[in-house]
């Protein structure tokens, strides 16, 4: 009879997940429109310049010219009103190298930065679903 | 038989899980010293009672500790679980390289106190070593569309055969195999990511192997399936439900398949609480065994 109880517990989990997955609010203004993006990629930017691990891979960039790069990116990304017409992302990251740990770690300096900015757990993730698939594109180019 | 690993007991399974304990739960604790690999939080899971990176009772496709490519992790854990009529002490260690091998290595003592007495066994406990091997065949649990697979062995041995011989098993020891493969769909429902792990299992191990391997029923390879849904409510935790088939090779007591409710924390990269709710069915013929589990692990 406990098996029974027990089993159907993740039911009911799921339901509840379910049931609270309704609202309407686009991913755009879960991020926060262009100024909750921004600050998230200014903090995104800013951190990466101080993490030994990889801030040389930062050394020779405009900041304020990639800063726009990646905001409208993640802008046209998440449905709000822009277009992206940068380079494409193997382009961009062509002749860099970076590896799998880089790549890592600049994933969570980016989670951090959404924290830093109060952006909510779930549109983080909605983000960051939408950012995985270029990984294959930015290692080891 | 010779006892193989005779400095296995209780008391050092005690003196090393508070050691741990102490040790990992100290804030300025060394281990915070070390850096610690590149993947993402909770990547590795956590530690599976035989040693194996996974949750409660199921292992996992993920490498144990954070090393990507290039890096070196690894894990050392204290597990106990307790149900109404026994007790079982788990304590292990293991390694994972590049983000492509596991080594593994685990020490399991089941008081069988409950049973030793009424039944005149010659030992109130079941102690085995597990060591393990798994290797990433294939994927990323995150990143690629695939999931990630692995493929990995468990050999346990009985570092005492006297209780398991009489209860029908034919061996001291057995290779588990397994292929695992393992998907975080970071969307989820709602943006609430969500894990789902599968597991074919190839073994002879009568409860875990604590009983152990073969027996008068059936003395045959039985291929398993065990299986994890978990849900990351938060970046740092992780709820999730595991269910693991098990064989029935023994005449003298039914074995029951096993599953458990588990909410595992992961506060930084160096630390890992689990705790668990755990239905382990009807164990050498005590029926019904349920009750907690709790594990806490380090990650370097």
């Amino acid at each position: 009879m406990k098996h029974k109880t027990i089993k159907s517990i993740p039911l009911f989990i799921l339901l509840c997940f379910v049931s609270i997955s309704s609202h309407a609010d686009s991913l755009y203004t879960e991020l926060g429109e262009s100024d909750g993006i921004n600050k998230f990629v200014t903090k995104a930017v800013e951190i990466s310049h101080t993490d030994q691990r990889i801030a040389f891979l930062f050394e020779d960039t405009d900041d304020e010219e990639l800063i726009i790069q990646i905001s409208d990116q993640i802008c046209f990304l998440s449905d709000g009103p822009c277009e992206y017409d940068g380079q494409d992302m193997d382009e961009v990251h062509s002749g860099m190298e970076i590896t799998e740990a880089e790549f890592d770690i600049f994933v969570a300096i980016v989670i951090d930065s959404m924290e830093y900015a109060d952006i909510s757990h779930s549109a983080r993730n909605k983000l960051l679903a939408l950012l995985a698939p270029m990984r294959e594109d930015i290692i080891n180019q | 038989m010779a006892h193989a690993i005779p400095y296995v007991t209780k008391q050092a399974h005690r003196v090393l899980s508070m050691f741990l304990a102490c040790w990992l739960l100290t804030p300025t604790s060394s281990i915070n010293a070390y850096e610690v690999g590149s993947r993402l939080l909770a990547t590795g899971g956590v530690t599976q009672i035989e040693g194996s990176a996974g949750s409660g009772i199921v292992p996992w496709a993920v490498l144990p500790g954070y090393g990507q490519k290039d890096e070196w992790g690894g894990e050392v854990f204290g597990t106990y679980v307790n149900t109404n009529d026994y007790d079982l002490s788990v304590i292990g260690a293991s390694v994972g390289i590049n983000n492509r091998v596991e080594l593994s290595i685990a020490s399991q003592i089941l008081g069988i106190d409950s049973i030793a007495q009424p039944l005149g066994l010659p030992d109130n406990e079941l102690k085995q070593i597990v060591a393990g091997v798994k290797v990433r065949l294939f994927g990323d649990l995150i990143y690629t569309t695939l999931p990630q697979v692995s493929f990995g062995l468990q050999y346990k041995k009985n570092t005492d055969f006297d209780v398991p011989a009489l209860t029908g098993a034919k061996y001291d020891h057995g290779v588990d195999f397994y292929v695992a493969a393992t998907k975080l769909w970071l969307t989820g429902i709602n943006g609430y990511p969500i894990l789902l792990n599968t597991v074919a299992r190839s073994t002879k191990a009568n409860q875990l192997g604590l009983l152990g391997f073969g027996g008068d029923l059936d003395d045959s390879r039985s291929l398993l399936f065990e299986g994890s849904v978990g849900v990351l409510l938060r970046r740092d935790l992780v709820l999730g439900f595991d269910y693991r088939q098990k064989p029935d090779n023994l005449s003298f007591a039914k074995e029951d398949d096993w599953m458990d409710l588990f909410l595992a924390w992961f506060p930084n990269k160096h630390l890992s609480i689990t705790g668990a709710w755990t239905e382990l069915g009807d164990i050498a013929g005590k029926k019904n065994q349920s009750g907690f589990y709790i594990s806490l692990e380090g990650s370097f």
